[in-house]
């Protein structure tokens, strides 16, 4: 799949509930310095679920062209000054690449839903003269990459990865093959932004979410008193190349991509297993790695006491009980759906650039049958060459990525 | 319900009549060059529009087709007439817009 290319990140751009940009989000998460907290975007008193990680101190109209801000949602121009972020520091000058091998692949899972939950406000209140007609390109998936293909004059194959919270992996799977097919340079990662009551709502139908009113205590992965998870917003854009191109502009690269697969859960009445275990070995598969090659794992970490269950026996039944450490540092912003697994990406490599493994805010007590090597408090393991990172989306989608230390 | 509009054909009535704004449209008389500066404000305040822009392109002006769009819909919602979404080909220029819209309060009958 990867037609022998070595593929590089040598990018990255963070807006998160823990900080916006990498450094920053790097130290909050190594200060275990939580974004989760009360709801401001909307007075979230009438709701189940009154906390979240949101994006603090985020002002649009400073990051993004003020002609493109009334033209797009939250989640396209988180995703703007992330790229702007990523793309400065891969150092990297398109103008000097052909634009048709400058490709562009994220994230999406909610689309603009602020956005267009406040052109439907119009159209009900007002009239339908009242739409304005950027929700035509403001709402859909695929505006993310489309915006940023335009800001930046990136016109090599684009798309957008539909997957919820292993959307993020997806995309980077996506991206390496199309390294391995004459593109140079891809913009990967994403980025969402759906907490607006519509953007709730829509959200709670899952029933995953949890409705526990305690900053500390209401996302507790793996933990005996697990109860759902909480959302957030934002993400984080990624640079990847081929080695040829980043030893060609001299670049440092962050970390390689060793191994990447997907696979879908089986229909619950089935009575097949979860697509989990299979997939962390076809990506070690893929990665030519044993188990005991993975230093570190950057699990989904869902919440949910069944799912966390699935998870925790899939990585024993591939790592054996408490064989390899477990950490889930979302728990300080919350689940990010498209920008989720994107973010742990992110984190993972910084952790592999400082040789640190962040750890788990909330759990103190693993639930029965969770036989993980959890880390509660940040480690400088002997040795951090290797981290997967798992995900798993609403409905199914599960993918797993590997990522080597340079 | 608010008030009618003052256009009198049938496709203005099916197209507005289930618009509830409370807001109370603009009187038409003649559309200016200024009264459409306005509006290129409205969608860019920093935009610079104070030299002879009446025969520029609005694409050079810095405003694509669906700032266009945009403002026509607002022309719509502010004069009560109905602009057809097929009225920006009719409008590449300020000069023109401004032309077109007085021609369509003309024929809605001011």
């Amino acid at each position: 799949m990867t037609n022998g290319q070595e593929v590089l990140i040598t990018g990255l751009g963070v807006v998160a509930p823990t900080g916006v940009g990498a450094d920053a989000h790097w130290q909050a998460v190594l200060a275990g310095k939580s974004g989760i907290a009360r709801i401001t975007h909307f007075d979230p008193t009438p709701y189940p679920v009154r906390l979240a990680g949101e994006v603090k101190g985020f002002v649009a109209t400073d990051r993004v062209p003020r002609r493109v801000v009334p033209e797009t949602d939250r989640w396209t121009q988180l995703a703007l000054a992330a790229a702007g972020e990523a793309l400065d520091d891969a150092g990297v000058d398109l103008s000097a690449m052909p634009e048709y091998e400058i490709a562009v692949v994220t994230s999406s899972s909610s689309g603009g839903t602020d956005f267009g939950q406040h052109q439907m406000q119009n159209l009900y209140q007002n009239g339908p003269s009242w739409v304005g007609v950027y929700q035509s390109i403001a709402w859909f998936y695929a505006a993310t990459t489309g915006q940023l293909s335009i800001r930046h004059g990136m016109r090599g194959p684009c798309g957008v990865l539909c997957g919820e919270q292993a959307g993020g992996l997806d995309a980077l799977g996506q991206a390496r093959r199309l390294l391995a097919s004459g593109t140079r340079l891809v913009v990967s990662g994403g980025t969402d932004a759906s907490l607006c009551p519509y953007g709730l709502v829509a959200q709670l139908s899952s029933g995953e979410l949890s409705a526990v009113d305690d900053p500390v205590g209401a996302y507790l992965p793996f933990d005996v008193d697990a109860s759902g998870y909480l959302p957030g917003e934002g993400g984080a854009i990624i640079v990847v190349e081929t080695a040829a191109v980043a030893h060609e502009r001299g670049t440092e690269a962050y970390s390689r991509v060793l191994g990447y697969a997907a696979g879908f859960d089986p229909r619950p009445d089935t009575g097949r297993p979860p697509a989990l275990r299979r997939v962390i070995e076809r990506a070690l598969k893929d990665a030519n790695l044993r188990p005991d090659d993975v230093d570190v794992v950057f699990a989904d970490a869902a919440g949910v006491p069944a799912r966390d269950l699935a998870e925790a026996q899939a990585i024993s039944a591939v790592f054996g009980p408490r064989g390899v450490a477990v950490t889930a540092p979302k728990t300080l912003t919350g689940r990010l759906y498209g920008g989720g697994a994107a973010l742990d990406v992110a984190t993972a490599v910084l952790a592999q650039r400082h040789g640190i493994v962040p750890s788990t805010a909330g759990p103190t007590r693993l639930a029965p049958g969770c036989e993980l090597d959890l880390v509660t408090s940040p480690r400088q393991p002997a040795r951090l060459r290797t981290a997967m990172v798992l995900a798993r989306g609403h409905g199914g989608f599960t993918a797993a990525l590997l990522l080597g230390r340079v | 319900m608010g008030s009618r509009p003052r256009c009198c054909s049938v496709e203005c009535d099916a197209a507005t009549t289930q618009e509830t704004t409370q807001e109370r449209r603009t009187e038409m008389s003649t559309f200016t060059l200024d009264d459409l500066r306005e509006l290129l404000r409205r969608a860019d305040e920093h935009a610079d529009l104070d030299g002879d822009i009446a025969n520029t392109q609005f694409v050079e002006l810095g405003y694509d087709s669906l700032a266009v769009l945009e403002i026509a819909s607002e022309i719509q919602r502010r004069f009560g007439v109905v602009v057809p979404d097929d009225a920006v080909l009719a409008m590449p220029t300020p000069a023109k817009a401004v032309e077109f819209i007085n021609a369509l309060f003309a024929r809605c009958g001011a």
